[in-house]
């Protein structure tokens, strides 16, 4: 009990300083951004503010002070639940990642879910059967080398405009989720399928798949049963690879299908340079990574309970 | 009369034409009664077996004059009824359990699994069953075991969970594939009860392995194979006892048991030992953060020209005390003192490698598997010359190295994985004479090799020692081939040793309880 | 299922050695495109006479056919003309990313592989830390600081993607440093220099040959992504992401202006990946 208490610390403290390296990585960014951090925090240079406001700005965020302080007030704010202001938006950088950050996760969670699905309906009849395992492969390894942005582009055209069967863009429905997610899962069906079929057909040269045969067993239980879940475990390790994969392609999808999300505001927070807002998405993203990367653990002891008490 | 096999053969195509596996395999098998295939790697056992259930593989092509079970002609069945037959009329067991059950199940699950493929009772009805089943093959504790995955259960459980979901169905007829390989002797020696037990309740057995000693000790009927063909069938008694083919008296005699025990001479004791060890400790921090001792005061002594045997069960500690010898482990505690000057030392103040460095070459080892333990972009020829400059011989007589180990030169070009496993092992054994040492550590070396081969092998060995008065300490975990070897004796025990002695006296008379047990197991297995 | 027959025994088939296998006709087919896309980086005028850049307002949208087989764009000019010419752009952008990333991937392996145990879990933690900032929110934060350009797109994409290819070397590194061989050697008494020259550094290093082969494919369609995106080579140039994203304000007219240079994108990276895994197994296969 002490050594899974123990355990659970080590997590929390490692997923602890992932953020706190994430905060320093975005208050380096701020700091080697050309340009005064100051303009930036009163609106940009457009909005010519007066040499009191700036000093009084200079003074209310510590940055006439030495960088080592400045750094640990940043820290201390972020530790607060406080990312500052973001001067595009003129609002709490919270309340845009409040508003953003649902259809994101959205895309992703529909978009992961399907490439799961694809992947799986590629691997499982397939796999080791001579013609048809050859061709579903080679359209996997087709399908992980399709750019999301180019394939989202190619669907827009054939689906949306020529034959008008899906809206073009927006976030309201299902509808409008059905391209967006296929731009993202259909590669991404290609990695998972790839790394899937491997130990897939590594999983059916094993003795208790010959014992299990013998049992009686037909060749779709014993895929069903016996291989399948030995061919998932790498896989979930990959999903969580692909989580973060996810949002930095959702950036090309949701500019392509002018979809509200985080990776839409990312790219326009880039081009304003409106770092408060930038760094405030690169901490949701490290903190999804990590919480994707706790339910995968607890998910690949659930598939392979030998695992329980192995892992660090 | 339930199996009739006449004129089997099974080839699988290659592309560079077709190989045949199996050529002209004709027996009968009847209930209560064993007929075994012998033969070492290649000879087609396996695939006869897999043959016989319809799981040779999509490429095999199996042709037989006549092949039935129970009347029922094998050869017109469609998959649909090879599928109705396998678990009921045929039950099979693999090798090691650990891998032949499903590894993320429990044991209960996969012997239900036998039952459910058959729709077989209720789920009640099943559970019962497995139970009972459990009980049968003599699992203590069924429904605690039942709901364990192999991996937590011991060897000898494990295999006989893997038996129980074979026999779930009672089928006529069991298939056992080398059901005892890899598995220590006094777990081997459970499994050749069980089996036999099988056998009086009315089951015929048909059964595959490389161990004449337990083939000995089961089977009525007995067909020697090499390379696909028959060369020997008869009564069991006749041809192990009085064979008749050349190979066969080559497989009977390969075995070390067989072999006149070592003539111990009693050269080396006089002079001051080659090699001490004391009170060498080890803990190691299990999966839950506890530190279980690995070694528990290990101490012995070897004198030069003489081995020294190291014997026990998997997981006594052998391999680790092999390799606090080579200074590849630090013990947390003891001292082992090679050629009058310390060597290794425990704690934290242990000797640095840089002071054992230059006297590395003094002492060797060859491996288990030796594949690992070649570099794989090397030849044979590289491995010898960085082995032959370690020891400052710069002359390169790499010739003369392959014709000590009696292998010819030409393989000086070829790659470790081109070669066979008594090639592999020779090349070993000439990289570690290569050095010159006084003391060769030799880890379970013939383990994985063919008994002919490993014959061979083993006369290399008494050979070169003889030859260039090498020690060696030499672990095994058979018997025979340390009755063969040694001298001497540590016979180990959960990372302790439990007797010590001249060869001679403890394989004869041993003292320590579980000695005895090592050696009723041996027995057991080899009486013929 | 096996087959059973009745058939006598067959006896040795002809040998099928000579003929050309089909599992070969991919990597040939791979290594000869990479080929020509070679030569359309290094001498695109050996592959076409047309100049990229010439405007035609006249020959503007027009569909592919012999004259122009790609299409032209909204300005007439040759869409194939083009992603030649383009191939320079994004063969650069792929190799320098690929070549810095490996750089970064390989200083850090040797470090956590050979510095010791602090060094060893500082790289631990270094790759644990990295692997939560995806290649492409990593490199957009970059170009938030470098500015646009192909040179700060190289650093960008090379320094954000070195987290997957050091996880990947140091991997290799610290395999080849427990194997079977490494300990022999010291068995045999040889200094740990000698060890880390003649078994570590080769035997961990071989498999960069494949990674850097698939590597470049897939640094070419990050850079893209990144030059769709606005953050590469400005227009008109000829860069295949930047051409995309032109073509995507006329997806409704011309197609083609998108389909050619994407398809040039995925063909670049199919074949990276197919010769990338025939160099894995001729490397495997000489080993086992």
């Amino acid at each position: 009990m002490t050594h899974l208490l123990h355990r659970a610390a080590w997590r929390l403290l490692g997923g602890l300083l992932v953020l706190l390296a994430a905060a320093s990585l975005t208050f380096a960014a701020l700091h080697l951004t050309p340009g005064d951090p100051v303009t930036a925090i009163l609106g940009g240079a457009a909005a010519n503010p007066t040499p009191e406001a700036i000093a009084a700005a200079r003074h209310e965020y510590g940055l006439d002070r030495p960088l080592a302080v400045q750094y640990g007030l940043y820290i201390a704010r972020i530790a607060r639940g406080d990312l500052g202001q973001s001067f595009s938006q003129h609002m709490p950088v919270i309340a845009v990642l409040r508003a953003q950050a649902p259809p994101t996760l959205a895309l992703m969670a529909a978009s992961l879910a399907v490439a799961w699905l694809l992947a799986l309906l590629s691997v499982v009849p397939t796999a080791r059967r001579g013609m048809a395992g050859a061709i579903a492969s080679t359209l996997e390894t087709i399908s992980a080398g399709l750019p999301q942005f180019w394939l989202g582009i190619l669907l827009l055209w054939g689906l949306a405009f020529e034959w008008r069967l899906l809206p073009p863009a927006g976030n309201h429905g299902l509808q409008a989720l059905v391209l967006p997610t296929l731009s993202l899962a259909i590669p991404l069906a290609g990695f998972i399928a790839q790394v899937m079929r491997e130990s897939f057909d590594l999983a059916l040269d094993q003795p208790f798949i010959l014992t299990a045969r013998a049992r009686g067993l037909s060749d779709g239980a014993v895929r069903l049963r016996h291989a399948l879940r030995h061919a998932l475990l790498p896989c979930i390790g990959l999903s969580t690879w692909a989580v973060g994969a996810l949002v930095g392609n959702a950036v090309a999808i949701e500019i392509i299908f002018s979809r509200q999300g985080l990776g839409r505001e990312l790219f326009l927070s880039v081009a304003t340079h409106d770092m408060p807002l930038v760094s405030g998405i690169v901490l949701f993203i490290a903190l999804t990574y990590i919480l994707a990367g706790l339910a995968a653990d607890t998910l690949i002891v659930l598939v392979d309970p030998r695992l329980k008490g192995t892992r660090p | 009369m339930i199996l009739e096999v006449e004129n089997l053969s099974v080839s699988f195509p290659t592309p560079t034409g077709e190989h045949v596996a199996v050529h002209d395999l004709s027996f009968t098998l009847q209930p209560g009664r064993v007929v075994a295939l012998v033969g070492e790697s290649g000879s087609g056992k396996s695939v006869t077996a897999r043959s016989l259930i319809g799981l040779a593989g999509a490429q095999a092509r199996v042709s037989a004059r006549r092949l039935s079970l129970g009347g029922q002609d094998l050869r017109t069945l469609s998959p649909r009824d090879w599928r109705a037959l396998r678990g009921r009329d045929i039950g099979m067991v693999l090798q090691d359990a650990l891998v032949a059950l499903d590894p993320l199940r429990p044991v209960g699950r996969e012997i239900a699994e036998s039952l459910s493929a058959h729709k077989w009772g209720t789920r009640a009805e099943r559970n019962e069953r497995v139970h009972n089943l459990l009980e049968q093959v003599g699992i203590p504790d069924p429904a605690l075991r039942a709901r364990q995955r192999p991996d937590e259960l011991s060897g000898g459980l494990r295999q006989r969970a893997l038996i129980a979901s074979a026999i779930a169905l009672s089928p006529p007829l069991l298939i056992a594939d080398e059901p005892t390989t890899a598995l220590d002797p006094s777990v081997q020696a459970q499994i050749l009860r069980l089996l036999g037990r099988l056998r009086d309740n009315g089951t015929g057995l048909l059964l595959i392995s490389h161990d004449l000693g337990f083939v000995a000790r089961l089977a009525d009927h007995v067909i020697v194979l090499h390379h696909g063909a028959v060369v020997e069938q008869g009564a069991t008694a006749q041809v192990l006892g009085r064979p008749v083919h050349a190979y066969t008296r080559t497989l009977r005699d390969a075995d070390p048991v067989r072999h006149p025990p070592r003539a111990t001479a009693h050269h080396g004791t006089e002079t001051a030992p080659l090699l001490t060890a004391d009170g060498l400790s080890l803990d190691r921090r299990g999966p839950d953060g506890v530190a279980r001792p690995i070694l528990s005061d290990v101490g012995f002594s070897l004198h030069p020209g003489r081995t020294l045997g190291l014997i026990g069960e998997s997981g006594s500690g052998k391999t680790t005390t092999a390799r606090i010898v080579m200074g590849l482990t630090q013990p947390d505690t003891g001292e082992v003192t090679f050629l009058g000057e310390r060597w290794v030392r425990g704690g934290r103040q242990g000797v640095p490698e840089g002071d054992r460095r230059p006297r590395r070459r003094a002492m060797a080892m060859i491996y288990q598997d030796p594949l690992g333990s070649f570099d794989p972009r090397w030849t044979v020829r590289d491995i010898l010359a960085d082995a032959l400059s370690a020891a400052g011989n710069r002359d390169h007589a790499i010739a003369t190295l392959l014709d000590r180990v009696r292998l010819p030169a030409s393989i000086a070009a070829r790659r470790p994985a081109s070669l066979s496993g008594g090639q592999r092992q020779r090349v070993a054994i000439a990289r570690a004479v290569a050095v010159r040492p006084a003391l060769i550590v030799c880890d379970e070396p013939v383990s994985a090799l063919d008994v002919s081969v490993q014959a061979q092998v083993l006369d290399l060995l008494e050979e070169l020692q003889r030859e260039l008065n090498m020690a060696y300490l030499f672990i095994s975990h058979d018997l025979g081939v340390i009755r063969r070897m040694c001298d001497d004796v540590l016979v180990m025990q959960s990372g302790r040793i439990v007797e010590a002695g001249p060869a001679a006296e403890i394989l004869t008379a041993p003292r320590h309880p579980f000695t005895r047990t090592l050696l009723d197991a041996a027995q057991d297995l080899s009486a013929a | 299922m096996t087959s059973l027959s009745l058939a006598p025994s067959v006896g040795r088939l002809p040998s099928r050695r000579r003929l050309p296998r089909p599992g070969h006709l991919g990597p040939a087919a791979a290594v000869l495109f990479l080929a020509l896309l070679s030569i359309a980086a290094l001498a695109p005028h050996l592959l076409i006479h047309t100049d990229p850049l010439a405007i035609a307002p006249r020959e503007a949208f027009h569909a592919p056919s012999m004259a122009h087989p790609f299409g032209t764009d909204q300005s007439g000019r040759d869409i194939l003309a083009r992603v030649i010419y383009g191939a320079r752009q994004s063969l650069a952008l792929g190799c320098g990313a690929i070549t810095l990333s490996l750089s970064i991937a390989t200083i850090l392996a040797l470090i956590g592989g050979l510095g010791g145990r602090i060094a060893e879990q500082g790289v631990r933690w270094l790759i644990d830390i990295l692997f939560a900032f995806p290649v492409l929110v990593l490199a957009l934060l970059c170009t938030a600081t470098l500015g646009s350009g192909i040179g700060p797109l190289i650093v960008a994409i090379g320094v954000s993607s070195a987290a997957g290819y050091t996880r990947m070397v140091f991997g290799q590194v610290l395999s080849v440093r427990g194997a079977g061989y490494v300990e022999a050697a010291r068995a045999l008494g040889h200094s740990p220099a000698r060890i880390v020259v003649r078994h570590i550094l080769p035997n961990a290093f071989r498999p960069l040959v494949v990674t850097a082969t698939m590597g470049v494919g897939q640094t070419v369609v990050w850079s893209a992504a990144l030059s769709f995106l606005g953050l590469g080579a400005p227009p008109p140039a000829a860069e295949w992401g930047t051409m995309l994203s032109m073509g995507r304000d006329f997806i409704a007219e011309a197609w083609w202006m998108t389909f050619f240079p994407g398809l040039a994108i995925v063909v670049t990276m199919l074949s990276t990946t197919i010769a990338g895994r025939a160099l894995q197994r001729a490397i495997e296969g000489r080993g086992s």
